[in-house]
């Protein structure tokens, strides 16, 4: 997401217990990322995941088994990815890219705050794509056994829908759905590994790209997804918006609600700058904005996606609607 | 750690961290001082002002006459949060 092409980035692969993780990540490796990619499996508990069967491919596989990643093991991450840093340094190792595996029910979040807030590792690395895996067997009521599901999905760029060969053309399609509803943000691919393959290669896509999404989604308020009180608005306003006042208005409704605010995502039109900027957020985690190269003129007007749990979004949509008008006035000069 | 110090960038405050290298320094002061001056507009109930300041951030008055860097909005609602002061409420209609 940033624009900062030596930064390595760490991409997370999560997803609930058995929805195919591990297997996703062999077939992408055996596709031939496996030379300049290193895989942190972070283990939880007993059950070993696949980590010899990893280990045949990947140039470098560093297992974490002393807990979940999202609890205990922030230290234990901070110092596996500065061994790999230092092994890439020592080996000239032409490492592109990095690939945590979390256990199944990992949290996403404080891995991305993990990176970003530790002063070693946000010089050599940045938040790559949150990947999710849905088990297409196991169809949406799975997507609501727990909360951490539900979570997982949300923070997802990519959700790749699993099993789809077991599942069928009908229950893929109903699952299809449910992930929609459920994260409108993320792309989906079934069974693509050329297409995950390609757009890891590529750091997850351009900027451009990771935004383009918002193009097609349609203003309003959705229905619940099938997962717990997981709702989403799509927020459009035409003109341009003051980034000052946006970025105050954000940050403190993050700062407020950013436990049930499980994503954020936009595009809008600074005036002041004459820029289209792009913004994204997990929960409270933001990543840097994104200066777009954008064709569109201002008057096209700003999208604006919240994916909440157990917070109404119309009454984000009230609060934007309020910001909007009052950056609809004349803007005063400092 | 707190989980919104993560949003801080390398150096600079997630608002400006990554916008664009080629801005100049004016044209982010004068978004500094913007900024400044909403949050200052802002927090007038808790009579709080805020500062832009060229090198470190923005700097918070308090009414009881103590002040404090901080170096993004993030850190701003920290501080507040740390005084137990109400931050408004951007849900609830003014």
């Amino acid at each position: 997401m940033s624009d900062a092409p030596d930064l390595l980035p760490v991409h997370v692969l999560t997803g609930p217990l058995g929805s195919g993780k591990s297997t996703l990540l062999n077939r992408v490796l055996r596709g031939g990322l496996a030379p300049d990619t290193a895989v942190i499996v972070n283990e939880f508990g007993q059950a070993g995941l696949d980590g010899t069967f990893i280990q045949e491919d990947a140039e470098e596989v560093l297992v974490m088994d002393n807990g979940c990643v999202c609890c205990t093991l922030r230290a234990d991450l901070v110092d596996t990815l500065m061994r790999l840093a230092a092994l890439r340094d020592a080996r000239g190792w032409p490492l592109r890219r990095v690939v945590v595996e979390t256990s199944g029910i990992s949290d996403p979040v404080p891995l991305l705050h993990t990176l970003r807030a530790d002063t070693r590792l946000r010089d050599r690395f940045r938040a790559g794509a949150v990947l999710c895996t849905v088990d297409a067997q196991a169809g949406p009521a799975a997507l609501a056994e727990r909360p951490e599901y539900a979570a997982q999905l949300a923070a997802a760029d990519i959700a790749v829908l699993t099993k789809t060969d077991l599942a069928g053309g009908a229950a893929t399609q109903a699952l299809a759905a449910a992930v929609a509803g459920a994260n409108p943000l993320a792309a989906q691919l079934r069974g693509e590994d050329a297409a995950l393959q390609a757009r890891l290669a590529a750091g997850a896509g351009t900027p451009e790209a990771a935004f383009r999404i918002l193009d097609a989604l349609p203003a309003g308020p959705a229905a619940a997804a099938p997962a717990h009180g997981v709702r989403h608005v799509v927020l459009r306003y035409p003109g341009p918006l003051s980034w000052p006042a946006f970025a105050i208005w954000l940050t403190q409704l993050l700062h407020l609600h950013g436990d049930r605010i499980l994503r954020t995502k936009g595009v809008l039109f600074d005036r002041d700058r004459g820029a289209w900027i792009g913004v994204h957020g997990v929960r409270r985690f933001l990543h840097p904005p994104v200066h777009l190269q954008s064709g569109k003129p201002p008057e096209s007007g700003s999208c604006l996606v919240f994916i909440t749990d157990g917070l109404d979004p119309a009454r984000i949509a009230q609060s934007y609607r309020r910001l909007w008008s009052a950056c609809a006035e004349p803007a005063t000069q400092p | 750690m707190c989980s919104l110090c993560g949003a801080l960038g390398r150096g600079v405050s997630w608002e400006q961290d990554g916008l664009a290298p080629a801005e100049s320094r004016t044209h982010r002061r004068r978004e500094a001082a913007a900024t400044a001056a909403e949050l200052s507009r802002l927090l007038r109930p808790l009579r709080i002002t805020v500062d832009a300041h060229p090198d470190f951030g923005f700097l918070v008055s308090f009414p009881t006459g103590g002040t404090q860097i901080a170096g993004g909005l993030a850190e701003i609602w920290h501080l507040l949060d740390g005084r137990g002061l109400a931050i408004p409420d951007p849900l609830l209609a003014p």
